[in-house]
């Protein structure tokens, strides 16, 4: 087995972890609070399309405002070739809920402006089609 | 997040605790290798990781993936816990 001469990566195109936008894995939103404090709270994730959207609980002790820049992170597995996620960096925007999921939570659409990737299942070297 | 099994049921969830502290990223060898000698402990060196390593074919990039600093320097990030709660979990609907 030869030293492998190509950088080595897990990430794919977001289109291979779409079934994590269907509401069930975990699924937490970042952001920051009024004084700046950095924040996370639990959310449920739907698809509408190609929007992200996230709902809170009317419990949730904080929630972004419009246009403030959050981050949505979707992942599954436990064991190490099973991690998988999604990241989705943007910024917030009050959303009504999507059909298919609670109405009783506070949906916010992450508009995005950075999305990541990643299977740890797929490590393979770079350029590696397969 | 919760420790939750690869494939969750999507109606009960288990619950969640928010810690909030101060964190520090520790870069010393000392504290990394300890870490990860835990970490392979717990994820690798079990029935359900020796399971996993069905991936034989993804096992094999594992020392160019971490050797290679693709993703930066490897880190510990230590949190000193000052709080914390239980936090309401959304669920999905029946």
């Amino acid at each position: 087995m030869g030293r492998s001469r190509r950088p080595v990566t897990r990430d794919v195109d977001p289109v291979e972890v779409e079934d994590l936008r269907r509401g069930t894995a975990r699924a937490a939103l970042g952001f920051t609070t009024a004084d700046g404090t950095p924040t996370v709270e639990p959310v449920l994730v739907a698809a509408d399309g190609d929007r992200h959207l996230a709902g809170l609980t009317a419990a949730a002790s904080n929630r972004p405002h419009d246009g403030q820049e959050v981050v949505l992170l979707v992942d599954e597995g436990i064991w190490f070739f099973d991690l998988r996620a999604l990241s989705v960096r943007g910024h917030a925007r009050s959303a009504s809920a999507p059909r298919v999921a609670g109405a009783d939570l506070d949906w916010i659409e992450v508009v995005p402006t950075r999305t990541v990737a990643w299977d740890y299942g797929r490590l393979r070297e770079a350029d590696d089609a397969t | 997040m919760s420790p939750c099994s690869s494939r969750l049921n999507t109606t009960a969830r288990a619950p969640l605790v928010r810690i909030t502290g101060t964190a520090t990223v520790r870069t010393d060898r000392a504290v990394t290798r300890t870490y990860l000698r835990a970490d392979a402990r717990k994820y690798m060196l079990t029935p359900g990781g020796f399971a996993n390593f069905r991936h034989l074919r993804q096992a094999r990039h594992m020392p160019a993936y971490f050797g290679s600093g693709e993703k930066g320097r490897s880190c510990v990030i230590e949190v000193l816990p000052a709080h914390a709660e239980f936090v309401a979990t959304p669920r999905q609907p029946a």
